[in-house]
């Protein structure tokens, strides 16, 4: 059978010339010029076609690369600057809290070294225990700040909603702040209409609360300090408003952008004391509970009104009774068995409860305080949690196996609803959060240990 | 009918849409998104053929062949006949397309527009 065969003819030229172009091209991919055509749209107006479709595809592939590979730099760049920025900020801060806590510390370990080295009067006694408290309560409060801080960086700020009262944040605010408002010459002043009782985290309202009025006391030289509370209602549901409003310094408008800042304070803050982070947590505590803190008004020499706002529920129950003020001597008659592993603890909560007329024994690990709670009688025992050896909670599980009835309270500085939970299902009657109000303390111990 | 500033598109009789790239024009890429534009609202509405033209179109750039390249088809059109100059370059350029495409849908070249039609009424569920 004949094979068949296709003839083509065409210009050699013209090929010598596309030849040569395409070795042009070799050489220089990203610069060569497209292959020309003849118009002819013969075989090589196909080849050539085909060779400047390869070029381009190539060109275009290369382009797409370079554009990946740009954006892959400018986001590990933009990583590199966040991490940067992260690491520089954690420098910071970690220089500023040792700072901030040095000076109290200093304080505290001068004193102390002071009250070894010399006998004291009575009047120096006072003073300096005075000074200690004051530097124990500085340390406290700041690594309380911190801790929240840090909560909130987590996304785990506990968020407690609980009915409360809203006469409740007026006369814990006057009973905090009368007397330093007071002392220095200031008017501290309540609006409130009458308010159905709420649910919502009053704990959390009342630390922003209190955060605004001891900024406004601080702030505010001559005049008065106004706390306002009311309630909106609206379509999104019920908002508690509590604004404060002073007749201080006022603030600069060049200065309200950095007010929230961490480590801010007002340029005329000297002598002020201050941590810089009081209004930048009550800003972040604002929001985690679903509202929002603002400065509503500021003028210089005048003074300022913060406002915060919260959305709440309003509740059903009855309003609670005010709290009788604690006797003298509440524990009189009572007897105390207190364990903990600490000596200092020991010794502070046993001679502070013996001063409220408690008669007190001490264990320094659980299994003694175990053994002696079996063995004496007592009306309360107050457990440290985390002990060496036999724990609060081994302790408390093995006096409730051998049929122990008295109440048992936990002492600990683990102040989580999961802890409290899993406190109360191992044995304990009550719970008492570490550090200590002592008005709370024997609260407590009087509400567990009266006789029923 | 719809006429862009480098095609028309119609709706043909037998219900399959047509567009043809006008002769000598060349095509960047506002021309070609005004083309997919014009064909695919065409379709709108219907689960059709189509018949793309391009005997008297100019060689593409990148840009524009991976535009038409990366053009949703397959969301209107069942399948698509590409019908190009009978002459080795046009050939080369249909096949080119073709290979760029990768097209989910069948794809095919043809001659002329009657043997383009033929073979899409040829295919399952015509109009």
């Amino acid at each position: 059978m004949a094979e068949k065969v296709k003839t083509l003819s065409f210009d050699a030229a013209r090929l010598e010339m596309l030849l040569a172009q395409m070795a042009e091209m070799a050489g220089h991919p990203e610069t060569a010029a497209p292959l020309p055509f003849s118009g002819g749209h013969d075989e090589l107006d196909a080849v050539a076609y085909a060779v400047n479709v390869l070029l381009g595809e190539l060109r275009f592939a290369n382009e797409a690369r370079t554009r990946l590979e740009t954006r892959r730099a400018e986001e590990l760049q933009a990583a590199k600057e966040s991490a940067d920025a992260a690491n520089a900020a954690k420098s910071a801060f970690l220089s500023y809290m040792s700072h901030e806590l040095r000076t109290p510390v200093a304080v505290l370990v001068a004193s102390a070294e002071l009250m070894a080295k010399k006998k004291l009067t009575p009047s120096e006694s006072a003073e300096m225990a005075e000074r200690f408290l004051r530097g124990a309560h500085q340390v406290l409060g700041l690594v309380d700040t911190v801790l929240d801080l840090a909560k909130i960086e987590a996304g785990r700020i506990d968020v407690r909603a609980v009915e409360f009262a809203p006469q409740s944040l007026v006369s814990d605010t006057r009973l905090s702040f009368a007397l330093p408002a007071t002392a220095k010459g200031l008017a501290l002043r309540f609006e409130m209409g009458e308010l159905p009782n709420l649910r919502g985290d009053a704990q959390r309202i009342r630390q922003v609360l209190f955060n605004l009025v001891s900024n406004a006391i601080k702030y505010t030289p001559a005049g008065t300090i106004t706390v306002a509370i009311r309630v909106a209602s609206g379509a999104a549901g019920h908002t508690l408003h509590v604004s404060v409003s002073d007749t201080g310094r006022g603030i600069g408008a060049g200065d309200r952008e950095r007010l929230f800042q961490p480590f801010e304070r007002l340029p005329d803050a000297d002598g002020i004391s201050g941590t810089g982070l009081g209004l930048h947590l009550s800003s972040r505590l604002a929001a985690a509970l679903g509202g929002g803190l603002t400065l509503l008004s500021s003028e210089l020499g005048k003074g300022s009104r913060f406002e915060l706002a919260v959305p709440v529920e309003v509740a059903n129950v009855q309003r609670a009774p005010a709290s009788e003020p604690r006797p003298a001597e509440a524990l009189r008659g009572i007897r105390i068995l207190l364990a903990d592993d600490h000596a200092d603890i020991r010794r502070l909560f046993g001679e502070l409860l013996s001063m409220e007329g408690a008669t007190v024994s001490t264990a320094g690990d659980g299994q003694a305080a175990l053994n002696m709670a079996l063995k004496d009688e007592y009306d309360i025992v107050l457990l440290d949690v985390q002990m060496p050896g036999l724990s609060g909670l081994e302790a408390v599980e093995g006096l409730r196996r051998r049929g122990y009835t008295k109440p048992v309270l936990a002492l600990t500085a683990n102040a989580t609803r999961d802890h409290r939970a899993a406190c109360l299902e191992r044995g304990f009657s009550g719970f008492i959060a570490k550090p200590v109000d002592i008005d709370a303390f024997v609260n407590a111990i009087v509400h567990h240990a009266a006789p029923k | 009918m719809v006429r862009t500033s480098t095609a028309t598109a119609v709706v043909r009789d037998d219900g399959i849409v047509s567009i043809t790239i006008d002769k000598g024009v060349k095509q960047l890429l506002p021309q070609a998104q005004q083309n997919l534009a014009a064909v695919l609202s065409l379709a709108e509405g219907l689960k059709t053929k189509l018949i793309i033209d391009m005997s008297g179109a100019l060689p593409l750039d990148p840009d524009v062949r991976h535009f038409y390249a990366d053009a949703p088809l397959s969301t209107k059109f069942t399948a698509v006949a590409l019908v190009v100059a009978a002459s080795p370059l046009g050939r080369m350029m249909g096949n080119v397309y073709m290979r760029v495409a990768r097209s989910p849908i069948p794809m095919q070249l043809f001659p002329d527009v009657e043997s383009a039609a033929a073979w899409l009424h040829a295919k399952d569920g015509h109009g």
